[in-house]
């Protein structure tokens, strides 16, 4: 049991220190390769030796269930989205392969803990990752951002830290199946500290998540990191605070006599509403896609607000969904930023007619980001939407289908400039000198892949539907 | 798994969408008669399903069925009776009329214009003969996507603005209705919708629901408090896409009225039924006021097409309205045309309307296109030119005394079935016919104004070369094809009545 799951995260660490050594002294696509070899053998031999027969390891500290399985693939395949995403944009950071190797394995760890203490170190190996990443181009933006997102993320980490010692003071465990326990026996005023707790661990939650009202960071942080590392931040790196709110929430905190429903509920409806309303007035794309993306985690939080079988593994499925998107959206934008120069949304007028291929992909994953049927995005919403609906919660669902009606407003207008208007006069003047290199087919490869992965995960959603009900009624069996 | 016609009629648009458009990128040409070929192979394998459908059948049969979902019944399944069926004929029928047309009046980005038109198709299609309801909703979105599309990029000035606005209030209704399907889901543990008429959910559920369904289809029909994106919608879209429009979109909310008001929630319809009927009087009276005022003829028939879809609200309101559903016609009618309550009589008259107005708004648009080709204008004050093509304008005159629903045309016989049935039920409905009357006043005045003028200006004369005379010809055979039906409806109604009838009394006696 040990060694099954200890073999995967080794193969990852000797990737790790593989492409550091090569990397750097062979340039070029070296690391890049071994990165990917890194993650295809991880996944391979994860495959074979499937650690995730619902068990505990290491004396209780990681738990080996569906969940944690499904959030392992999902975190090494979008690893290497990632990775083939950044040719070009960031090749002459060879580093940058470790880096996302690193972060990818606090992710993972972050998805198969089951202890507090592993959650938080996991969680710090990932952000450490990241807030370097963020800053790896050293321009003054991605610097800018680097500063910001360490800042803000250090707050994030040190209030995750301080919920945790009160976690241990009132239960004296760190074990989070022990914490659930501990908790349904408390009452009267251990309640108090339990909402104390479970406050900050939101607020720490919150932070990384991109909840308003701590999205302030978001926006400018995804505009400057490179736009790969942006995929990863806003695709996946979002989606682990997600994963480590389902371990700590549902499976600790949830016996605790709390009006949960009603938290979540009120954190769901605000950071939608907020985050819609403020992405209908951005001017730059990169900040748009940022507020986006944010409503989309307020539609996630919904899961957590109906808390049954289905809203959980609706839960997963829309962040799976969009998790895929979003690496595929970013990543596009960042081969229109980096290449043409296109940053506002007046530079995307008129682009159809000079990229037709990379607008209809745009024009799938924005559709699907919106929920328009058949996509997969419609799918997702719909699952969770429907489980909120079957959890009662009518008028969440209500609250929700209709902000995603008021996302359309952001995201129509952002198609009309692709498809319907020309193209601005002095448009030419921003283009950047055409670049013919091969290694631009790398983060095309991405886009492409993504807007395939919208047709693809809608038609093969009942499978995909099943392990994710699967893994969310393993949770609930605790 | 089961697969066969119904199923081909999806995926034969849906092929060629992919098709043509990919043909397209090569030859423009190529991709029109490609379009123009899927579009005459699906018209072909709708009528085909003449030789399968049994017209003595009332409720949904031909079933075909691929699972996707099924732990939450979300499945892709498909079956049709007499409503549907006729229904879709309409729509394959107008849509290749449609492809034909759209030559004269598309010179740019063809093969996406064409590739957009069959995915409408199957969107059309697959809403007329779903019988899932997510799958309902995802058609019904299926066409208001390309839609947003096709009026956005080949639109008129206002174009962009016309796009979002119809897009929002259309798909706000649509996110309703999907609300009310999952309310259903969670009551019932079904989306199937001859399940859900088999095994009717609680009657509380169903007016929570059926409001829901109400304000989804009310804004597509349009009703008239929510109707307002429809005349910009209208006037801005290129013409071939408002014969789309008119005849087709109108008609799918129609369809859900029926389908899914009364078929699923006849109570909660009940509950409907005063709004309804108010509304569509007091439609049928501001859209024929509207329309007086209109100064473009395409605004003005958008106008008159709220007024016709107002019967149709009307109707259906009588229709759901269960203390006379058992009430039993008496007299020489229901001897001649088979029919046994007033309620199943609404229900004809409604879909014989939904038909008869389909086909004759799809002529005047037709007719509209024409005069923009050749005229330069529909400003109705400047339509003196149209003299100088008599035929043309021979033609209008027969379209407008289509829509003014004057004997013996198809227009009549719907009108006078739906007062028929829907007057002794409320005696006050009788008000009416008045309406009518403006109808039929608003355009004899427009003939008078058009054909007796002599100011004939060009709209922005820089810009309007008059397409080739020669075409003209081509353009008026296709509009006057839609001229048949109409006669023919308009003295043989039983050809349609007969295919219609199980179908609604099948609907009428499920409670």
């Amino acid at each position: 049991m040990l060694v099954t799951i200890l073999i995967p995260i080794l193969i990852l660490l000797g990737g790790i220190i593989l492409s550091l050594i090569f990397g750097k002294a062979l340039k070029g696509d070296i690391s890049r390769i071994i990165g990917l070899l890194t993650i295809i053998t991880a996944i391979v031999v994860t495959a074979v030796l499937n650690p995730f027969t619902n068990n505990q390891a290491f004396h209780g500290l990681i738990t080996l269930d569906l969940f944690g399985g499904v959030f392992t693939y999902l975190f090494l395949s979008l690893a290497i989205f990632i990775i083939i995403g950044s040719m070009k944009m960031l090749d002459n950071r060879p580093e940058m392969i470790a880096l996302v190797l690193f972060s990818t394995l606090g992710m993972i760890l972050v998805s198969i803990s089951n202890d507090l203490i592993v959650i938080f170190i996991a969680w710090e190996i990932m952000s450490l990752s990241t807030y370097i990443l963020a800053g790896i181009k050293r321009t003054e933006k991605s610097t800018e951002a680097a500063v910001k997102y360490f800042i803000y993320g250090a707050v994030s980490s040190a209030l995750v830290l301080y919920a945790i010692s009160l976690v241990y003071g009132l239960t004296g465990t760190t074990k989070i199946d022990l914490i659930y326990q501990e908790l349904a026996t408390v009452s009267g005023n251990g309640l108090y500290i339990v909402g104390l707790f479970a406050t900050i661990f939101i607020f720490g939650f919150g932070y990384k998540m991109g909840m308003i009202p701590f999205h302030l960071w978001l926006p400018d942080v995804y505009e400057g990191s490179p736009a790969p590392v942006t995929a990863l931040l806003g695709g996946v790196a979002k989606k682990v605070a997600l994963v480590a709110t389902v371990r700590i929430f549902v499976q600790g905190f949830m016996s605790a006599n709390i009006q949960w429903k009603v938290i979540f509920a009120v954190v769901a409806v605000t950071t939608m509403t907020l985050a819609n309303i403020a992405a209908l007035v951005q001017k730059r794309v990169f900040r748009m896609f940022a507020y986006s993306s944010v409503s989309q985690v307020g539609y996630m939080l919904i899961g957590f607000a109906v808390l049954t079988t289905e809203s959980i593994a609706g839960m997963t499925i829309q962040l799976l969904v969009h998790a895929v998107t979003a690496v595929g959206v970013f990543i596009t934008i960042g081969i229109l930023v980096e290449k043409h120069g296109l940053k506002t949304m007046n530079d995307y007028k008129g682009l159809s007619k000079k990229k037709p291929v990379v607008s209809l992909s745009l024009a799938l994953m924005v559709l699907s980001l919106a929920g328009i049927p058949p996509l997969a995005g419609f799918v997702s919403k719909f699952l969770l939407f429907k489980s909120a609906v079957d959890g009662g919660m009518t008028w969440l669902a209500i609250v929700a289908i209709l902000n995603s009606v008021l996302s359309l407003g952001y995201y129509l207008p952002f198609l009309k400039n692709i498809f319907f208007d020309n193209a601005i006069e002095d448009q030419e003047e921003k283009n950047l000198p055409l670049d013919k290199d091969w290694r631009w087919y790398g983060p095309l490869t991405i886009t492409i892949l993504g807007a395939l992965a919208t047709i693809l995960l809608a038609i093969f959603a009942q499978a995909i539907f099943n392990v994710l009900l699967k893994a969310a009624q393993l949770l609930f069996e605790v | 798994m089961s697969v066969g016609i119904l199923t081909s009629l999806i995926v034969v648009p849906l092929i060629g969408t992919l098709l043509v458009y990919f043909v397209g990128l090569k030859s423009q040409k190529v991709s029109t008669y490609v379009t123009q070929f899927i579009a005459l192979a699906t018209a072909a394998l709708s009528w085909a399903i003449f030789a399968f459908f049994d017209k003595t059948v009332g409720k949904l049969s031909m079933e075909e069925r691929i699972d996707w979902i099924p732990s939450i019944d979300i499945n892709f399944t498909l079956a049709i009776d007499g409503i549907s069926f006729v229904l879709i004929l309409l729509a394959t029928s107008l849509i290749l009329l449609v492809t034909f047309q759209s030559v004269f009046v598309i010179k740019e980005n063809v093969h996406l214009y064409n590739a957009l038109i069959l995915l409408i198709e199957v969107g059309i299609i697959g809403v007329f003969s779903t019988t899932n309801l997510v799958f309902f909703y995802i058609f019904w979105e299926l066409v208001l996507i390309p839609m947003f599309f096709l009026v956005g990029k080949w639109g008129g000035v206002k174009r962009k603005y016309t796009a979002i606005k119809f897009f929002i209030f259309t798909h706000v209704g649509s996110v309703l209705m999907l609300i009310s399907f999952m309310v259903i889901f969670a009551t019932s543990g079904s989306f199937d919708i001859v399940y859900l008429m088999a095994h009717p959910i609680s009657q509380s559920v169903q007016i929570i629901t059926g409001i829901g369904i109400f304000i989804g289809a009310a804004i597509k029909l349009p009703a008239i408090p929510v109707h307002t994106w429809q005349p910009d919608a209208y006037d801005q879209s290129p013409t071939p896409v408002s014969v789309l429009f008119a005849g087709l979109l109108a008609k799918m909310a129609g369809y859900a009225f029926i389908r899914l008001g009364l078929g699923i929630t006849p109570y909660g319809m009940d509950e409907l039924k005063y709004i309804l009927i108010v509304l569509g009087i007091f439609g049928a009276f501001y859209s024929a006021f509207a329309a007086i005022k209109q100064k473009s003829l395409k605004r003005l028939v958008a106008y008159t097409s709220i007024n016709h879809m107002s019967f149709v609200l009307v109707a259906i309101g009588v229709a759901s309205n269960f203390a006379i559903r058992a009430t039993r016609i008496n007299h020489v009618l229901a001897q001649y045309l088979q029919v046994t309550t007033y309620s199943q009589l609404a229900i004809i008259a409604t879909v014989f309307l939904m038909i008869s107005h389909g086909i004759s708004i799809g002529v005047m648009f037709l007719l509209i296109s024409a005069i923009e080709n050749h005229i330069g204008t529909e400003e109705i004050d400047y339509l003196g030119g149209l003299k100088t093509k008599p035929v043309l304008a021979g033609m209008v005159i027969v379209a407008s005394v289509a829509l003014i629903s004057a004997p013996p045309l198809s227009g009549f016989i719907a009108e006078i079935l739906l007062l028929f049935a829907v007057v002794p039920a409320f005696p006050w409905i009788s008000i009416l016919v008045v309406s009518i009357v403006f109808t039929a006043v608003i355009y004899l005045w427009l003939l008078t104004r058009v054909l007796f003028t002599d100011k004939a200006k060009v709209l922005n004369s820089k810009d309007f070369i008059e397409a080739d005379p020669k075409t003209l010809k081509y353009e008026l055979i296709i509009a006057a094809i839609l001229f048949i039906p109409i006669i023919i409806l308009g003295f043989f109604p039983d050809l349609l009545i007969t295919l219609i009838n199980k179908a609604a009394e099948y609907l009428m006696n499920i409670m």
